[in-house]
């Protein structure tokens, strides 16, 4: 099927050169997106793919790591795998409703004790501990026989031939997503609709110890600890510093009550996004959408994070004049039985902030495999094994990241890290005051145009809609890519200078564990 | 590796009566999820999965007469017509392409398709560990099977270098530029181009496989950057447990396991590599499978004048696929422990060598096995084990689905260190049941029924439906794979489930092996650990608590420490 594009794209692809930025404006995805927002704030975006019979679906909560607090840092994470426990109808035995509730009020009156007795300061009394959490365990294993369906709302699409079937937290976002054949459609949408809302929270406990083996695997894995303490570093305030998965302590001892409280504040349809693409037709969708969804109350939108990072460039930003905080200099280093990394870690603003399209070319050109760092560090000096540099596009404060992983022969450095940092920095102060190569900035910017052209087919525009809309609104895909376009080699100085600044650099050193 | 299973045909449309069931009461908000405040029988009012009905959906996988065309000089070409984006995607089938044997950037539904890109921020899949894990080991791509013992490596390094090395006409870095400005990708491997640009990528492509320089400096440069990784292999847990994995069930020296080491990596000099390119990168032993915004007759002609010319190389690539011995480890527990790291968990595999996957009983097996633990969520090794007791995020069983060799049975878990024993009897108990017979139709009508309805999306792209059949006469394989698969699913019995889990799944060839703290891990659990009495009745069964009862339990041995160099 062809995709309806902009008449535009045709004059595009007839140009014998890769266009100037101006005729790849005519491009754009706003074309092929059906918006329609329910009265209860639920905003849906459907796209038309007709290449198979399938259906790519997504519901994407604004939720996410950055929401938590200390104390229940990871909460987002484990409650999303809470999402799949079941409902008032799903994931227990018919007719067994009221004594599943019992179960579950027995257990948790159970563990409320083991978490007073865990907050109590002085030693705790491990003995009551264990003997509390045996008899809450003895009763799960009780339920489980009696009321208990293990995973019915998984099972459910597995058997209506659901593929890629699975949930995610990140920092922003929380979202449940499943690809079904095409007439499956209406079972997603009743069993999310229901999990919007009617969510029970059984097995709770042992869930909790899922998500702190999940954790210990990360633990496991070299570098781990290193990238963790890294980030953590990086951000003072904002919580971004918060690992998604959470830190342990909070992970092993969040409350049920805690993640009935956070969810009443996020789990709206006021703070959802759903998402389909695929063979649909999207007046029939609707009605299908409202049959479902229309009945949730609106609860008003779900409150924003509002602290900044207090770097220097927060103070530019915000009191201008000549105020500067003093001079602090921030490093993280660490041992890992993986490749040595040095990490140059910078604030930047939001993605809509006007200086990220300059700020995104900017780490495309400076980490170029044809740009002059990846030439001299190394091709041409052999420091280095690999160079990278990138602009993230974050809902709140974000980071430019500048890398090198160290080049290694018979088993030394090529060049000790303390070099390769001040390769990485010479190369940043020379993207200051060298205008880019202009050749470099037209392949970069060619590239950019594909791949936003490849983002437009097939279904995989269902995650980049989901995304843009949860961070900013969904619009901005086509703005972002034209922004883009357009910057100027004046601008990605003026940017390089404004942001990659030693007073507003974190920096991370990871030696190779011997 | 993720099972490229398959099963066929569908279910699916819905007609929706008993939904108004499904009606929502969300007025007000509730104080707990199931609030005890709603009357229970109102409260059990919601959507239930048997209130829609799939009336079947027709789907017919596509034929490979629809692809399938050959130019003059021998070169089997699959061209798909994918008229969405004027894009060309093309990937080359090779049995000597190492780790560049990658697929080309395909437009089809993948589990983490259009996952936003978060740079610098950790994600986290949710509940991610629901896949089998891989055989792991090293980095390299599928082997060849033709590299010799003391040049291991050749055929990764060989790849990369003719990408990274340019050719006789063309400097690597000229290459890097003009792709760059053509805004294209290429590799030995792989074209992803603009189709305005395609005859220049083209050429470009068919120049890497016929020219590469193969200049000394980035020969050198590239073993180097082979040889790093392996250095800190022995001292990570994940590798480490598949690396062992691997040997005892193939054997120490099996050229199944053998990996590239750095004495065979810097073995490999220029000649080598010059004479493995001569010797096997030509048109005879190579497939091209291309999809894009053109019509099948036009890319011939196209194809003709460019690939057309591409002469055979020296040699057939014929592997030598190994004998297999039935089992290269006796049965037992065996234990391993990653050198300088104390890990917080203990890797657990338990399993046997198993079957091929055109083997007339694989169907049987992949059904038995998803009920077993293959069926993510809905299977019971990741119900008893991850739900049930809260001892992992990652729970499950694989069937290695190999073609020229039987692959490995193996069921997985990871685990903190003080119930790495636990979980280890449950994993057992688990088989003992399957191989018992404990399985109803109830679990094999639910296991074939997903199988048949995810057939569709394995034909969701154009690149992928052509890869696919592509692959069969690639890889040598029944051509009506897929338009038999429907029926070889359908008609396994329950007779025949239980057969082949008899056969296949005997508790005395069973291997057990326990990667971690070796001191921690075979201790078992303490009685501080919640779930004591499942705990006490899987140590009645199996020995007691620790690692050592288990052992003597299976067939009376002891726990074999294997030591790592």
């Amino acid at each position: 099927m062809r995709l309806r594009l902009a008449a535009g794209l045709g004059l595009l692809l007839a140009s014998m050169c890769w266009p100037a930025p101006a005729a790849a404006q005519e491009v754009s995805l706003a074309g092929q997106v059906v918006e329609r927002v329910l009265p209860n704030g639920l905003k849906v975006l459907m796209v038309k793919r007709t290449e198979a019979p399938l259906i790519r679906c997504i519901l994407a909560y604004r939720v996410g790591a950055v929401n938590e607090r200390p104390g229940i840092t990871g909460i987002s994470h484990f409650h999303e795998h809470m999402m799949f426990k079941g409902t008032r109808s799903m994931g227990i035995k018919p007719g067994t409703f009221a004594r599943d509730e019992e179960y579950n009020r027995q257990i948790d009156a159970l563990m409320d004790q083991v978490a007073a007795e865990e907050a109590r300061p002085g030693a705790r009394d491990e003995a009551k501990i264990a003997g509390l959490k045996q008899q809450a365990s003895a009763l799960l294993e009780r339920q489980k026989k009696e009321t208990i369906v293990s995973e019915e709302i998984w099972s459910a699409y597995q058997a209506a031939g659901g593929t890629g079937i699975n949930a995610s937290t990140g920092s922003e976002m929380t979202q449940y997503y499943v690809t079904l054949p095409k007439n499956a459609l209406e079972l997603y949408l009743a069993l999310e609709a229901d999990r919007m809302v009617h969510p029970v929270f059984r097995e709770f406990y042992s869930e909790r110890d899922v998500v702190a083996e999940e954790r210990r695997m990360s633990e496991n894995s070299p570098g781990f600890f290193f990238q963790e303490q890294l980030n953590a570093t990086f951000y003072a305030a904002h919580p971004y510093a918060n690992p998604v998965v959470g830190w342990m302590s909070d992970i092993s001892r969040v409350t049920k009550q805690e993640m009935i409280a956070y969810r009443e504040i996020y789990y709206r349809p006021d703070n959802a996004t759903l998402v389909l693409a695929g063979d649909l037709d999207p007046e029939q969708t609707m009605a299908l959408v409202e049959k479902y969804f229309g009945g949730i109350a609106s609860r008003g939108p779900s409150p924003r994070v509002r602290t900044e990072e207090p770097s220097p460039f927060y103070y530019r930003r915000t009191i201008g004049g000549s105020f500067k905080p003093p001079f602090i200099e921030k490093r993280v280093i660490g041992r890992a039985a993986t490749n040595p990394q040095v990490v140059l870690m910078f604030h930047i603003p939001p993605l809509w902030h006007d200086d990220l399209p300059a700020l995104y070319m900017l780490g495309r050109v400076l980490g170029a495999r044809t740009g002059r760092m990846y030439l001299d560090l190394v091709q041409a000096k052999e420091h280095a094994a690999s160079v990278m540099a990138s602009a993230s596009d974050s809902m709140y404060d974000g980071v430019f990241r500048v890398s090198a992983t160290g080049r290694e022969v018979q088993g030394e450095l090529a060049a000790p890290l303390d070099q390769i940092e001040k390769g990485l920095w010479s190369f940043i102060e020379d993207a200051k005051s060298v205008p880019v190569d202009p050749q470099l900035l037209e392949r970069t910017k060619n590239s950019v145009e594909a791949q936003y052209l490849q983002g437009l087919a097939g279904t995989g525009i269902a995650g980049t809609l989901a995304r843009m809309e949860t961070a900013y609104r969904w619009q901005y895909i086509d703005e972002q890519y034209r922004r883009r376009m357009a910057v100027t080699p004046d601008d990605l100085m003026r940017v390089a200078k404004a942001y990659l600044t030693r007073d507003n650099c974190v920096t991370g050193i990871l030696e190779r564990e011997q | 590796m993720l099972k490229r299973l398959s099963a066929v045909l569908l279910v699916g449309a819905f007609v929706t009566a008993a939904a108004a069931a499904a009606q929502q009461t969300a007025a007000k908000p509730r104080k707990t999820p199931g609030a005890a405040a709603v009357a229970p029988e109102r409260a059990e009012q919601g959507p239930r999965p048997e209130h829609f009905i799939f009336p079947p959906l027709a789907f017919t996988p596509p034929k490979a007469a629809d692809y399938r065309a050959q130019l003059s000089n021998g070169l089997v070409v699959y061209l798909a017509e994918d008229h969405a984006i004027p894009w060309f995607e093309a990937m080359l089938l090779t049995p000597v392409a190492g780790g560049a044997a990658g697929f080309g950037r395909g437009r089809g539904a993948g589990p983490d398709e259009g996952a936003p890109d978060l740079p610098g921020r950790l994600r986290l899949s949710g509940r991610g560990g629901s896949w089998p894990q891989g055989r792991g080991g090293g980095g390299g791509g599928p082997k060849s099977f033709l590299e010799p013992a003391d040049k291991l490596g050749i055929q990764d390094l060989t790849a990369s270098v003719m990408r990274t090395g340019g050719t006789t006409s063309m400097s690597a870095d000229q290459i890097n530029e003009r792709m760059e400005f053509l805004a294209g990708s290429v590799s030995p491997t792989s074209l992803s181009i603009h189709m305005r640009h395609l005859d220049e990528g083209l050429r470009i492509w068919l120049d890497i496989l016929t020219s590469p320089a193969f200049p000394e400096d980035r020969l050198r440069r590239e073993r180097q950057a082979m040889i790093a990784p392996l250095r800190n292999r022995n001292r990570n847990l994940t590798a480490v447990a598949s690396d062992t994995w691997g040997k005892l069930i193939y054997g120490e020296a099996s050229p199944v396991t053998a990996e590239a080491t750095e004495a065979t990596i810097n073995s490999i000099t220029r000649d080598d590599v010059v004479a493995w390119h001569r010797k096997y990168w030509g048109a005879n032993n190579a497939m091209l499978v291309a999809a894009g915004d053109f019509t099948k007759a036009e890319m011939l002609r196209r194809l003709e004048a460019t690939f057309g010319k591409w002469r055979a190389s020296e040699a057939k690539a014929a592997p030598a696929y190994p004998v297999v011995p039935s089992a290269a480890a006796a049965p037992g527990v065996y234990m391993v422990q990653p050198l300088g790291v104390t890990p917080n968990q203990g890797i657990i595999r338990v399993g046997t060598l198993s079957i091929t996957q055109d083997d007339p009983d694989f169907a049987a097996v992949d059904l038995m096995n998803y009920t077993l633990g293959g069926g993510s969520f809905s299977s019971r090794i990741t119900q008893i084990v991850r739900n049930d007791y809260g001892l992992a995020y990652t729970a499950n069983s694989s069937v290695g689905a190999e073609l020229h060799y039987p692959g490995a049975f193996a069921a997985f878990t990871q685990t903190k260190n003080a119930t790495v024993v636990f979980a280890t009897q449950l994993i057992l108990n688990e088989l003992e049941r399957m191989h018992a017979g404990d399985i109803t139709e109830k679990d094999l009508a639910f296991a074939k029924t997903a199988r048949l309805n995810a057939f569709p999306p394995l034909f969701s792209g154009a690149l992928g439906n052509a890869a696919n059949l592509a692959r069969l006469e690639f890889d040598q394989r029944p051509r009506d794979y897929y338009d038999t698969y429907l029926e070889r699913y359908r008609r396994v019995t329950l007779a025949d489930v239980r057969r082949v889990a008899k056969q296949y799944l005997q508790p005395d060839k069973l291997i057990v092996l326990v990667t971690g703290n070796i001191g921690e891990c075979k201790a078992g659990a303490d009685t501080t650990l919640p779930n004591q009495d499942a705990i006490d009745a899987m140590a009645a069964k199996y020995g007691g608590r620790t690692l050592d009862g288990l052992a003597k339990a299976l067939g009376g041995g002891t726990i074999r420490v294997l030591t790592l160099k």
